[in-house]
């Protein structure tokens, strides 16, 4: 399996997912109101029937924008952080999703229905919540030893340095450096979430170790295909600042026209995601099947799946029995449990 | 025979030069003139001078001792009055390590008379602070008499510091400045506000900036061959000396200061402008500022030229500082000023251009019409930042002349109001203080920014072509001299005057006791527009039968409101809904004043300010408002927030 093949056969499945997307895109929407309304509230609450604003339609007025935020930025700082509480909330509920995404993903063609989505969601909510907090404390101690390990090599770089131009040239490469691991470090929680979900994993050190397994295994193509679709963001980002600098937001068609272009941004960085998640689904089922030959049963069921539709693939046909199966076996659910205690 | 000759026709080819004059006629007085000779040790960071001063009593006073700036003694230690009160920073650059800096006057004597080293005495004429070595005085034992001349023969030593306060070196950079023994201003009665003939010597805080007598320097700086050299005033000779070390002789004429720089590492651009000669010293990986750098002086050249007068001297050197000596960029000095870049700065940040028009600026502002900076420092850096938002935005765009990158613009004259109208109060200090006496923060924002703001409202008001004559005026009187805040207000009630009558009153008192003098801020409100239609004639009347029926008829009401204590006159527009307009004039003197309409018209907004001639006015949001708001600027920015909003999420949930 190459990278391109994976980002193809990811573009396909993303594609074919267009009602999930819709609904992701609408809880980023959802999420965003809560404080955009308050915001408009009290923009509007603020500059009341002042004609001073109508300068702020036409181009940015700094005059304008100094005199509001000096007189009202204290009623704007509260909303701000009110966005990064949100966003932490919108994080959580990211790993919520997560389920719903990648079960969805996995079950390729076949429809997947709203409740079915949530059902997956809340299925593996618990699992995917544990690889967050694990990854999220190793991405700290990782940030926090990695930043000073480069901010003591900056330092040591730019010692002797006689124009500004080493701070820049060794500040970017030391930042590209610094975001390696990161990224890495998301990759590796990608693909615990994706061996979780394919693997029925219950014990997540397993997942971890695993994935973590897989990651450096094939670290040209993982990351690679990371890069790839970080590259596709790249270019989503640079046609909407090439886009806003030829329309700008000055009259009432271009602003309209910009909130269209805007929100398809939003949408395709979706749309993106999800095909990052289909593309690491298919790497990992397409790199690893030969290592990964079940030789033992999975740790959990699957997720429960409705009863077959009558137009179901061969594919889906394949795996329902194993379904079943795993419903009867299910009772050696609380033995492993009870082993893990 | 053939060397020798040379030898000797270079000798007296260098004394000529060096004796060359540089103007026919002086400009100045010339109470204070030096001949200095100074040896820089580029490992020690050390000075070693010769220094003879040639004063002249301006007085008719009998005058029995002199007082001298040691101004690097600021930097000696923790307890000089500069490094209690700036803590050890200026300008958010901060000392580092133990780059103390010192000067020691190690011998003083009266040429042909008395050894005054042993009388020299520390003194702190500002505050009590004891441990303060940045002010000496000594007794003479013989007066000096009016207008006798004193020559003085004085030797010192300095250590310079790290830069982060204007002076000092940074690696081989040296930017060396406020150097040497300076002798104070002997203020003769009716000079300024003096009553009484006094020195004028006071001790470097951290606020406060320079105050000196023009005079005549003839400077020759020793240090090691590979040093490029930047200095006030004009190169005579340049010699090497066989030892590794040369010789450079520079002569100024009618200057008060003298600066210089020593670093290998420049790279010369030189140009001209008419009859200036522009030398740029450039650091490393900065040369591609090269044009902005040129362009923008010659910009500033141009402008004062055809504004307040010509530019008398015959070159200025431009110092770009290399990389961690920032402290010693953005400061002005008699033909040089140093600017500040630094590697890969976009061209929509004009911070270069910026630097640049402000430190030539002073060229005018401190160096030609010098003020006492430690006592009113707004008459330069107040005249010089209104001069400095004239030339940016009319160089640069008014709206884009500081910033125009990525959509984000700012203008100069926005910049001055905002450095004003952001404080936190606004009324900490009046425009006319002492520098050293201004509150936290205020110092910048009342003397720079106020003052810029408030120039421009007087601008404003009485009309461009009469402020024009006002700073030409201005200039014109108080070259090479050293005028007050109240010599610039007579020029200024003296030429509205001239051009107004009394359409502002007697005189501009009024402006200048509210702005200059004064701490109150200026807000002027437009507070309410109602419109109610008006009923006929009710009760018992008799119907008309005869007229047609009256269209209907509409009151409107407007109420401005003087929000601030501030008093100034004020225009006042109105709309009507059949696209007239009335224009008021309000005296602004009361709390507030109604006006009322009648008409068959709804008036559909106001205006108060229309022109934006107050620009020293606190809100300008409140200065309008409309019966029909728009709403699309709300939504432009409630959907941008939407989408950074978004953004935001997203990239929250990258795990």
């Amino acid at each position: 399996m190459t990278i391109s093949q994976a980002v193809s056969t990811g573009l396909r499945r993303a594609t074919s997912s267009g009602r999930m997307i819709l609904l992701l895109y609408a809880i980023n929407v959802l999420f965003a109101l809560v404080v955009v309304l308050a915001f408009r509230s009290t923009l509007l609450a603020s500059v009341g029937n002042t004609m001073a604003i109508e300068a702020l339609v036409r181009d940015f007025d700094y005059t304008v924008f100094s005199d509001f935020w000096h007189h009202f930025g204290d009623r704007i700082i509260p909303l701000l952080t009110h966005v990064v509480w949100l966003a932490m909330l919108y994080m959580l509920f990211g790993v919520f999703l997560g389920g719903g995404i990648l079960a969805t993903l996995r079950e390729r063609d076949r429809p997947c229905s709203l409740g079915e989505f949530f059902r997956n969601c809340g299925n593996y909510f618990a699992r995917f919540f544990r690889i967050f907090l694990f990854f999220a404390v190793v991405t700290t101690l990782v940030a926090v030893v990695w930043g000073l390990v480069l901010s003591a090599l900056f330092s040591s770089l730019t010692e002797d340095a006689v124009t500004e131009r080493a701070y820049v040239v060794w500040g970017l490469a030391l930042f590209a450096l610094f975001c390696v691991p990161i990224l890495i470090l998301v990759l590796i929680a990608d693909y615990a979430r994706i061996d979780t979900v394919v693997n029925g994993r219950l014990r997540m050190r397993k997942a971890f170790w695993d994935s973590t397994k897989f990651v450096f295994r094939y670290l040209p193509k993982t990351f690679g295909l990371q890069l790839a679709i970080l590259v596709i963001v790249g270019l989503i980002i640079a046609a909407y600042w090439f886009i806003e600098a030829q329309i700008g937001m000055t009259s009432g068609i271009t602003i309209l026209i910009m909130f269209v272009v805007q929100q398809a941004t939003v949408g395709a960085k979706v749309w993106t995601r999800v095909v990052m998640f289909a593309s690491e689904l298919e790497l990992y089922g397409g790199v690893s099947k030969p290592a990964s030959v079940p030789t033992r049963e999975p740790e959990i069921p699957l997720p429960l799946l409705p009863e077959p539709e009558p137009v179901s693939k061969p594919m889906t046909q394949k795996k329902r029995p194993i379904v079943r199966r795993q419903r009867k076996t299910s009772k050696a659910q609380p033995r492993t449990r009870k082993k893990r205690s | 025979m053939r060397t020798i000759l040379y030898l000797l026709f270079l000798a007296l080819a260098s004394e000529s030069a060096y004796a060359q004059i540089i103007f026919k006629e002086p400009f100045s007085q010339r109470i204070a003139n030096y001949t200095i000779s100074v040896t820089l040790d580029t490992d020690g960071k050390t000075l070693e001078g010769k220094e003879t001063l040639v004063w002249t009593n301006p007085s008719n006073d009998l005058i029995t001792e002199l007082q001298f700036h040691l101004y690097l003694n600021a930097f000696k230690n923790s307890e000089s009055t500069f490094m209690k009160e700036s803590g050890g920073q200026l300008r958010g650059i901060e000392m580092t390590g133990d780059g103390w800096g010192w000067i020691d006057i190690t011998s003083m004597r009266v040429r042909g008379g008395e050894d005054l080293t042993s009388k020299i005495e520390f003194i702190h004429p500002d505050d009590d602070n004891e441990k303060d070595q940045t002010v000496v005085r000594v007794q003479l034992q013989k007066p000096i008499l009016p207008r006798q001349t004193i020559t003085l023969d004085l030797d010192f030593t300095a250590k310079l510091p790290t830069i982060f306060a204007r002076t000092g070196y940074h690696k081989n950079f040296f930017m060396v400045a406020q150097w040497f023994p300076k002798i104070g201003v002997y203020e003769p009665a009716g000079m300024r506000y003096v009553t009484k003939g006094q020195w004028n010597c006071h001790q470097f805080h951290a606020n406060t900036e320079f105050y000196a007598d023009f005079g005549v320097y003839d400077v020759s700086i020793t240090l090691p061959q590979n040093f490029i050299v930047g200095a006030t005033g004009i190169l005579q000779t340049e010699k090497p000396n066989g030892d590794g070390t040369k010789t450079l002789a520079f002569r100024a004429e009618d200057v008060h200061d003298f600066a210089w720089t020593a670093f290998p590492d420049f790279t010369i651009v030189e140009d001209e402008w008419k009859h200036v000669k522009i030398k740029l010293l450039l650091s490393p990986g900065h040369t591609q500022h090269a044009d902005r750098y040129i362009h923008s002086t010659k910009a500033a050249l141009s402008y004062f030229d055809s504004w307040v007068g010509e530019y008398p001297y015959p070159n200025v050197t431009v110092v770009d500082p290399p990389l961690g000596a920032f402290g010693a960029g953005g400061m002005e000095y008699p033909t040089l000023f140093t600017g500040g870049s630094f590697w890969g700065l976009p061209e929509g940040l004009k911070f270069v251009e910026l630097v640049t028009v402000h430190e030539f600026g002073h060229q005018y502002w401190y160096g030609i019409v010098a003020n006492n900076e430690f006592e009113e420092a707004w008459l330069d850096e107040g005249i010089n930042q209104y001069s400095e938002t004239r030339i940016m935005d009319e160089t640069y765009g008014a709206k884009t002349s500081v910033i125009d990158l990525a959509g984000y613009k700012l203008g100069d004259l926005e910049t001055a109001r905002t450095g004003y109208r952001g404080m936190k109060n606004p009324k900490i200090a009046p425009t006319f203080s002492n520098a050293w006496e201004y509150g936290a923060g205020g110092y910048g924002s009342i003397t720079y920014s106020k003052a810029a703001t408030f120039l421009t409202t007087l601008e404003r008001m009485i009309g461009r072509p009469v402020m024009d004559e006002i700073m030409r005026t201005y200039f014109q009187r108080w070259k090479f001299k050293h005028p007050s805040s109240r010599n610039f207000i007579e020029v200024v009630n003296e030429i509205v005057r001239k051009h107004h009558g009394e359409k502002f009153g007697n005189n501009m008192n009024w402006f200048f006791d509210q702005v200059l003098f004064g701490t109150d801020i200026c807000d002027y409100e437009l507070t309410s527009l109602q419109v109610s239609r008006v009923r006929g004639p009710y009760g018992q009347i008799e119907k008309d039968t005869t007229s047609s029926k009256k269209p209907a008829e509409y009151e409107s009401r407007l109420l401005v409101s003087r929000l601030g204590e501030v008093r100034m006159p004020v225009d006042v527009l109105v709309g009507f809904d059949d696209g007239t307009e009335r224009r008021e004039r309000w005296d602004g003197q009361a709390r507030w004043k109604e006006f009322r309409y009648r008409s068959s018209s709804k008036a559909v907004w106001a205006k108060v300010d229309p022109d934006h001639i107050l620009t020293i006015d606190v809100n300008v949001l409140n200065n309008s408002m409309t019966t029909d708001p728009a709403r699309l600027p709300i939504w432009k920015y409630t959907l941008k927030f939407l989408f950074w909003v978004q953004n935001a999420l997203q990239y929250a949930s990258i795990f």
